[in-house]
Formats: structure tokens, sequence, C-alpha cells
């Protein structure tokens, strides 16, 4: 029965499905907000579902140069990072549909999964823009993974527990711990840029530069794979944020909420500053993220 | 290191370039160590197209040369063959060419200032620039009654009138501009990320600038005082207050702030010229007589020195029509900025000298046998017969 439940949750509720369509709504609600920063009109909602929809249509063209394996299995890839990590998300509760001690780590390194498909479709599309949007994301990724999980685990030794369920609920008594370790939770929000992609950080596909970076080969249905990777992780990575910082959530609608607030964080941060370079966007990692993450770290090994 | 060099096909079709040209960028890792540029994609054969078509039909065909120079271009083609008939237009029409030309020249920059901003990921301050260019655009408008390609010039003079009753108008319209270009320069100078993009990239020094006679907003960013305006006044730029704005440092930053000067000159002519604009007639006589002689011109385009030479043998056909577009000297300049520089500051500084390639293809021959490409002209390429 366990294994049905599982199944459910990661296909229809908490995962494929649900997640799509909220992260749709939340992708959504980023790109209607920059345009009316930008006075423009924006996106009507449905604006992801009719891109897919097209993509799913279309024609996939597979270039004679790419090593085909790796190439179709990028997007599956990305897809499978954020789903499994949704389903050890507590959302809606303070339990997660599937739970085990130390699931926090396995959260961490689903969370890389969409990264690291990036670098193997960019490396495999035998194309110089996906190789050099591959480079850039590996390079990005050294610099932004160590203090995107030093905070994660910041909130983890400060609750005493590996497992995300504990850590709920450690919130829910002692309260969010945004406001325990503010430093740490700048750390990850900064650090959640460039895993979603966005300015300053978006590097790795900057348009004028490279096309579409590593995606530039990619077409028809795994473009749309990628497309619903991309929906997806505007739902699981704020809600990753939402559930290790700003107190976890009871019910549904706070948790949705409370993702809507994060989504906004990202969109202004967007909005308001132009595209590093990739040595500007590695040195700010190192010399800003990193210091502050570790400070909280070790304000938490000392128990401040 | 350990990367081993590749070649990075910038064009010919790719986002950061608004027309058909061809970078072939050789990258180790991130740095530029080689680079090279082709054109060519894009030959309309407007000269010879011009030596089809009257002396009065040609000015149509000159405005559609360039979109955004094409009041330029057109000035430029009236004055030469003004020289080559020999007659002069009147001062109002000398005025109302420069308002209108000050004015394209600002809704280029404005437009310019936002690409450059898309180039470096600033997504906003590229719509709000375009959203006040719009405001130039409403202000030609009014004026000519179209929004690109004018048709206000005409041989010995201009087909419409800058009338009082819009003065007013413009007037306000320039006020808005003004507060706009100041907000503009404000956070251009201000802004940390657009100084860490811009400053000390793509460097052209002044021997190298003169080497490579670039022309126009790239030559005064490298500290050439090199301006039509002042050099060689043409329509009413003699009788007006204003200066050349010049930099020495030769990087992105300088060509920014070169323009960042330019607009608010050619607000304070544009204003001047509203204030100033004499009596009489808007247009001579048309001309019929074309005697064979030989003409030549230039003007300040909003890239560089445009250059127009007129050939005629006194039918009212032109004989040779040769347009020398400013970015056909700037484009050449590339290469050497670009190399030593990172991927990510390829399109910057390609956008920095604001190229145009349309305006610069010329026919180029690939000889595929013997795998060289050479320019040739069309007497040649009708000898050949290959």
């Amino acid at each position: 029965m366990q294994i049905i439940e599982i199944l459910f949750g990661l296909l229809v509720y908490p995962g494929l499905i649900f997640a799509f369509l909220t992260g749709s709504m939340l992708y959504w609600l980023y790109r209607k907000v920059r345009a009316r920063f930008q006075a423009r009109k924006g996106p009507p909602w449905y604006q992801v579902f009719a891109d897919v929809i097209k993509l799913l249509s279309k024609e996939t063209i597979i270039p004679s140069t790419a090593g085909k394996i790796f190439f179709l299995m990028a997007p599956l890839l990305a897809i499978t990072g954020c789903l499994v990590s949704i389903v050890l998300l507590p959302m809606g509760s303070q339990y997660p549909t599937a739970s085990f001690t130390g699931d926090l780590i396995v959260i961490l390194y689903l969370l890389t999964l969409p990264g690291l498909a990036l670098i193997i479709a960019g490396m495999n599309s035998g194309s110089p823009y996906g190789t050099i949007g591959a480079t850039r994301e590996a390079s990005l990724m050294i610099a932004y993974e160590l203090p995107f999980a030093l905070s994660a685990l910041t909130v983890g030794i400060y609750a005493g527990t590996l497992s995300v369920a504990s850590i709920v609920q450690a919130q829910l008594s002692r309260g969010a711990f945004v406001s325990h370790y503010p430093l740490a939770t700048i750390a990850f929000i900064l650090c959640m840029l460039p895993k979603m992609g966005k300015r300053p950080f978006d590097i790795p596909e900057a348009e004028y530069e490279i096309i579409a970076g590593s995606l530039t080969e990619y077409s028809g249905v795994l473009l749309g794979l990628f497309e619903m990777a991309n929906a997806i992780k505007w739902f699981v990575i704020p809600g990753f944020a939402v559930v290790l910082f700003f107190g976890g959530s009871t019910n549904i609608v706070e948790f949705l909420g409370k993702c809507i607030g994060v989504t906004l964080i990202l969109a202004f941060i967007d909005i308001l500053y132009p595209r590093f370079r990739i040595d500007q966007g590695f040195k700010f990692f190192l010399k800003i993220a990193l210091p502050i993450a570790i400070i909280d770290f070790v304000r938490v090994l000392l128990g401040w | 290191m350990i990367f081993t060099s590749i070649i990075l096909p910038i064009g010919p079709y790719h986002p950061a370039l608004k027309e058909a040209a061809f970078f072939k960028v050789e990258v180790k890792g991130e740095r530029i160590v080689g680079a090279d540029l082709k054109v060519g994609y894009n030959h309309r054969g407007i000269e010879g197209l011009a030596t089809k078509k009257t002396y009065h039909q040609n000015i149509f065909l000159c405005e559609r040369v360039c979109g955004i120079c094409s009041h330029c271009h057109s000035t430029c083609y009236c004055q030469t063959v003004e020289d080559l008939a020999g007659i002069e237009a009147p001062a109002r029409a000398r005025y109302v060419r420069t308002i209108v030309a000050e004015l394209e020249r600002l809704h280029s920059h404005f437009l310019w200032f936002g690409v450059a901003m898309h180039v470096i990921g600033y997504d906003t301050a590229f719509m709000h620039m375009w959203k006040e260019r719009e405001n130039i655009m409403q202000a030609i408008e009014t004026i000519t009654g179209k929004r690109v390609n004018y048709a206000v010039n005409t041989i010995g003079g201009v087909r419409r009138d800058v009338t009082p009753e819009i003065i007013p108008y413009l007037q306000a319209q320039l006020v808005k501009i003004r507060s706009a270009a100041s907000k503009i320069g404000e956070f251009v100078t201000e802004d940390s990320v657009i100084k860490a993009r811009a400053k000390d990239v793509g460097v052209l020094d002044k021997t190298t600038a003169k080497k490579m006679c670039v022309v126009g907003p790239t030559a005064r960013a490298s500290g050439v005082e090199l301006d039509i305006r002042k050099d060689d006044p043409y329509a009413a730029y003699s009788e007006l207050d204003w200066n050349i704005v010049t930099r020495p440092e030769g990087d992105v930053l300088a060509r920014v702030i070169v323009r960042l000067g330019e607009i608010f000159q050619s607000i304070s002519i544009t204003e001047q010229a509203l204030r100033n604009l004499p009596e009489g007639e808007i247009a001579l006589e048309e001309v019929q007589e074309f005697p064979a002689r030989e003409a030549f011109d230039r003007v300040e385009a909003h890239r560089g020195e445009l250059v127009y030479y007129i050939r005629s043998n006194g039918t009212n056909i032109p004989e040779r029509v040769k347009i020398r577009t400013p970015s056909f000297m700037n484009n050449p300049a590339l290469p050497s900025m670009l190399v030593d520089e990172s991927i990510a500051d390829v399109p910057l500084i390609v956008a920095s000298i604001d190229p145009c390639y349309s305006c610069t293809d010329r026919v180029v021959v690939v000889d595929i046998g013997k795998n060289r490409s050479f320019t040739t002209t069309l007497d040649k390429l009708a000898r050949r017969r290959c």
C-alpha cells in the first residue's frame, strides 16, 4: 500500500501534476511581476502550459554530433531530481509523503540534479554554445553549492536533526529559523538565484552571449521536458526555502502563500540587477555568500 | 591551461546581432584569443540601383539604406545633389533638417542605450529606455508625419515645415526627454554592476583608433576630436552653440558616456534651433538641370561620418552614387577590440560601436577552388563570366 501512496505522491499530489501546475503559476507570477515593473503587459496565465503543449507536439531533432544517450537522459534527470525531492518535502502538513532520517542531505543532492542535467545536456549537445554553457554552469555550481549546503546544514544542526520533518516541527515550537539565522537565510536565497537561472546569475544561459547555453540544441519534446522541469523548479526550490527557513506550514494554503512570498523576493532581485560576468559571479559567491553562510554556521556550532 | 581553443561562431544569425554578420571568435575557456569579422550576408545593391533611378527617386532609395539613420542618408544625398546643381537650401529648410537630424540622433542613442542594457542583461532598464524613446518618436511623428523614413528632405529644401503650433509641444517633449536622459546618466555612471561590466573592456587606444580610421562616437571615446558638424559644418550647425564630447579612455564605458553627453548636446541643439527658426521659404523651385560634374558631401550620422559621392553625366540619372557609411569604418576595428576579452564581453563590445551591417555590405567573391575571398566591382564581375 505504501508503494501506491508514494507513486501517487510522485505523480499526482504533491508530485508531477500538482507541482507542475503550482510551479507554472509561480513562474507566471514572476514573469507577470517582472513585466509590470518593466512597463510591459506580460504573458497570460496559461503561457507555460501553452509553451509545453506546443513543444510536446513538435518534432524533436537530435544533432548528429550529440552524444545520444546522455542528450536524451538529461531532461529526465532534471525532472526526476525535482520530483523526488518534492515527495520528501513536508508541505501542507508537518509530514512529507515519504521520509527517513537524513533526508535533508538527500534533498540537497537531488536539487543539484537539474544543474547537473544542464551540464550533461550542454556537454553532449555537440555545439560550442552548449559546451560553454556547461562549463559556466559547472564553475558557477562550484561556487554556489557550498554556501547553499552550509546554510541548509546550519538549520539542521540548530534543530538537532537531519530530517526535514523534524526541522519543520522544531520551527513550529521555536519560531521560523529566519529570525534565528538571518545571514544563513540571505546566503540561501542568493544561492537559489543561480539554481533557478535568474539574474544576476543567469550566466550559463545568457542569451546575448551563448544563445540558450546548454539548451541551444534542444527542441521539441526534450525541450518541453526541460520547460516542465523548470516550472517544477519554481515550486520545489522556493518550497525548500519555506520548509527550512520560513517556518514550514500546517496547511497547504499557508505553504503556497509563503512560496509566493519567496517567489516575489526572487522576482525583485531579478528585476533590479543586470547580469554578472562569470568571473564576477564566481567571486561574488566566494567573497559574499560564502562568508555570511560561514558566520551563521560558526554561530550554530558555538551555540550562540 | 587545460583548455584547447575552440571556434565559437557568433553569427550569421545570433541573438546578439540585429543583422546578419559573422564573427569567428576563437576562445580558450572564456578568453578570446582570436577574432575575425565577415560581412556580406545582406547585400542589397543600393549603389547599383541608384544609377537606374532619377535624382528625385533616389531620395527615397537613399532614405531606405538604413532605418535608423534614414534622415542622415537623405540629408547627405540631398546636400550632395545640391552641390552638384550649385544651389543651396534656404535657411529655414536647413534649420528643419537640423531639428529632425538631432531628434533622430536622440532616438538612435536612446535605442542604443536600451540595446546596451539588454546586452548586459538589464532588461528593466532596457524596457524603460525604450519607453522614454517613445517621446522622441512622437515628436518626430508630429513634425514629419512618420516614425521611420521621415521623407522630409527634398533637393533644395524640405517637404514639411515646423509650424508655430507644434513648437510648444516639441519643447514640452524635449523637457521630458531631458529629465529621462538625466535619470539614465545618473544610474549609468553610478551603478556598480554596469561599471564592473563596462570599465576597461574593449579598449581602443587613440593610436589604434587613428590607424583604423574609426569615426563618430567610437573615435570620440578614444580621444579623437572628430565631428563633421564642427569640421565641415552643414545645415544650421555653424550657427548654433554646442560642443564636441570626447573621452580619452577608449573603453566601453567611455563610449557610453560620450553618447550620454551627445544626448544632452542634441537636446540643446534642438531647443536652440526651435527658438531661432528663421522665417522664409522651406524649399526652392524644383531643380531640373544637373550639370555633368561630380560632387562630394558628408554629414555626421549617429555612428560617425557618412559620405556621399555622386557623378553626373548631364542626364537626370546619376552615373555613379558612392555611399560610405560610418559602420564601414568602425566594424574593422572590432576584432582588435575583442582579442583578450572574455566571451561575456563580446556582445557588449560589438554593441558599443553601434554597428550596422546591411549598409556596409559589399559584393564578396569566394573562390572555393583557390580558397580565397575578395571584394570586387560590378564591372570586373561582369567581365569574369564564370
